[in-house]
């Protein structure tokens, strides 16, 4: 597992105040709507021979969605999660099983984060590239729009801290390495 | 002693068990806390809260030229994101546990006043310095948050560290424990298996050595026995051919005086004639001695090899009795029978002899008129033949004497006798597995009395007491 923070420390540290004076003439303008950020693609696929796949709302909708049900290490209770499999997702962008053969996903956070996972994953345990928690869209701030989320509850394997590792949400790139 | 020892080693080894259950189950608890990893995951949510702020700031700092450039939107949108987590499920829960969650609270409040000020464009510098101001304030909250975290995290893992090794510390002197008493233990048992095995050899050796000792002993015995067997068989010969060589002489001695005081004739004077009467009447004493001497050798000689058979004791009475009243017809013989048979089984002239023995001695004792008293009885499986007299009696000092041979009473001497018939009388009962016994007063009287097992019947297991002849009595 990687961390990538993309900032040095340092910076944290740094004179804020220099911010505040350079923000100020950028807040006149009005607040991005929602809607705006859905034009775009909302996850990008690199195949192992270099392939880019675009996946906007619509081509995601397309998909078969599938439901999990599941406890999760960052909420209380079960819950509720809808969207396609992250297999069907990966054979779409033509990176199909044998293709991802020994082979690891990096998946990248819309924050910079990053985490490599087995690709293996997407067959062995069906995770699944939420859309939606407890019916509702998720946007950006509920951890949407895309949350990798594995069936936790129905496969015992599932349930280490090692695993909870890879549930990256805000998910925008993945890239076959 | 030594089970004490057991007892207070097996409570040893049973403490050290309990120590170790008790620090495998810390360390087990120890390490489900690590595995849920929560205080961990916790900094690392308020780590990146802050950040997103920075993230934010920077946005903010990097000017908005670009209308169509949304990344403050997305940046607050990210660390909206980012702050909803820290207020949300286990994480709120930790912050409440840790005392953070006033902090956590006003971060949520901030973020909402944002949220609100955003609503709206922001034109004017009032505003805008006041989303900054709110944007400035927010972070100070989380870098709070994160440093308290931060140092919260770090104290309980000093504290789970701590409480690690003291439970490895336990399992450690728990596991040397069991290991040092297992030991000593082994060492006992091994040391005691050695004694074991010691004793042992020395009781074989013993065994060994007292095996010997009786073969030697029996050996010994044997030789003795055979030594006294021998030295027996020389004495009697000796008497026998004592007696027979003396018998000759002592007969023509005998026959002489006998001839000389029948046929004497007129020449012979009174003097003479006394002093043939002496002669004849020592000689005939003589004869009587070695008589009884020869009886008495010639049945010790049987008595060794009795020929058993079964008998009417009734019968070898009542043939006693016909010979005595021949012999002593002026003596006053009582009889008092038991009219059924009288079974036993024993050598008919041994028996007779002891029957003999005791009446012989009854008249020889007593004197006339007084009577003779003889019975029989049956009593369950025990013969009973008792013979009373009314005569001299034994003194109560001899007694215990009686029976041994060649022992003779005080009060007796001046009668003829060897001392040898009651001793092979008491031979003979024994053998035949009885007992002979006698009260007597002195001067009152005595009464033998015989008491022989029945056929197939063994005295002493009727519990008969030896001296018991309370039915003989009157």
């Amino acid at each position: 597992m990687t961390r990538h923070p993309r900032f040095p420390d340092q910076l944290a540290r740094s004179d804020r105040r220099m911010f505040l004076a350079a923000g100020l003439a950028a807040l006149g303008l009005p607040r991005i709507a929602q809607a705006q950020l859905a034009g775009r693609p909302m996850l990008k696929i690199t195949a192992p021979d270099g392939t880019v796949t675009e996946l906007d709302e619509e081509g995601f909708a397309r998909l078969p969605w599938h439901e999990v049900t599941t406890h999760t290490r960052w909420t209380d209770g079960p819950q509720q999660f809808r969207g396609p499999l992250l297999r069907d997702v990966l054979e779409l962008a033509g990176a199909g099983e044998g293709v991802l053969q020994g082979r690891e996903l990096r998946m990248t956070a819309m924050n910079e984060f990053q985490v490599d996972i087995p690709a293996s994953d997407a067959w062995d345990f069906r995770p699944i590239l939420a859309r939606e928690m407890n019916g509702r869209t998720m946007r950006i701030r509920d951890k949407g729009p895309i949350w990798l989320i594995y069936p936790r509850d129905d496969i015992a394997a599932l349930q280490n801290p090692v695993i909870d590792e890879r549930w990256i949400w805000q998910l925008v790139d993945i890239t076959v390495i | 002693m030594l089970k004490q020892a057991y007892a207070l080693a097996a409570l040893t080894v049973a403490s050290f068990v309990a120590l170790l259950v008790y620090a495998f189950l810390n360390l087990v608890g120890i390490q489900r806390e690590l595995q849920q990893e929560l205080v961990d995951a916790n900094l690392w949510s308020t780590a990146q809260a802050e950040r997103e702020t920075q993230q934010l700031m920077i946005a903010l700092a990097g000017g908005f030229a670009d209308p169509a450039n949304n990344d403050v939107s997305l940046r607050f949108e990210i660390l909206y994101s980012r702050v909803a987590l820290l207020a949300e499920g286990p994480q709120l829960a930790y912050f409440r546990s840790a005392g953070f969650e006033p902090v956590v609270t006003e971060a949520q409040r901030l973020l909402a006043e944002l949220d609100d000020m955003l609503a709206t464009p922001l034109t004017d510098d009032d505003s805008r310095s006041r989303f900054l101001q709110r944007t400035a304030e927010l972070a100070d909250e989380l870098r709070t948050l994160s440093n308290a975290t931060n140092l919260q995290e770090r104290t309980e893992r000093l504290e789970r560290r701590d409480g690690q090794s003291d439970a490895m510390r336990l399992l450690l002197v728990a596991v040397v424990g069991i290991f040092v008493t297992g030991a000593l233990m082994a060492g006992l048992l091994l040391s005691n298996i050695r004694r074991l095995v010691q004793a042992r050899t020395e009781l074989q050796r013993h065994q060994a050595t007292l095996e010997e000792k009786i073969e030697q002993r029996t050996h010994a015995l044997k030789e003795a026995l055979e030594v006294e067997r021998r030295a027996k068989d020389v004495y009697r010969s000796f008497i026998v051919t004592v007696s027979h060589q003396f018998r000759t002489p002592v007969s023509i001695i005998h026959m002489i005086a006998q001839r000389q005081i029948r046929n004497g004739g007129a020449g012979m004077t009174d003097d003479l004639r006394r002093r043939f009467v002496r002669i004849f009447e020592a000689a005939e004493r003589l004869e009587k001695l070695m008589g009884a001497f020869l009886d008495s050798a010639r049945i010790d000689g049987r008595a060794g090899e009795a020929s058993r058979r079964d008998l009417d004791l009734g019968r070898l009475v009542e043939d006693a009795l016909d010979q005595i009243r021949a012999a002593h017809p002026d003596r006053v013989i009582l009889a008092e029978l038991d009219p059924g048979p009288l079974k036993v089984e024993g050598d008919p002239v041994l028996l007779e002899q002891v029957l003999l023995n005791l009446l012989t001695n009854a008249v020889k004792y007593s004197s006339a008129p007084a009577p003779i008293h003889v019975s029989t009885r049956s009593q369950g499986r025990i013969l009973r033949f008792c013979v009373r007299d009314q005569g001299v009696g034994v003194p109560s000092d001899a007694q215990l004497a009686i029976f041994d041979r060649f022992y003779r009473a005080p009060n007796v001497h001046r009668l003829p006798g060897v001392g040898v018939g009651l001793s092979l009388a008491r031979d003979i009962v024994v053998q035949h597995g009885g007992v002979i016994s006698l009260t007597s007063q002195e001067g009152v009287g005595s009464t033998f009395t015989v008491a022989l097992p029945g056929a197939g019947g063994r005295i002493y297991d009727e519990g008969e007491p030896a001296g018991d002849n309370s039915l003989c009595r009157g």
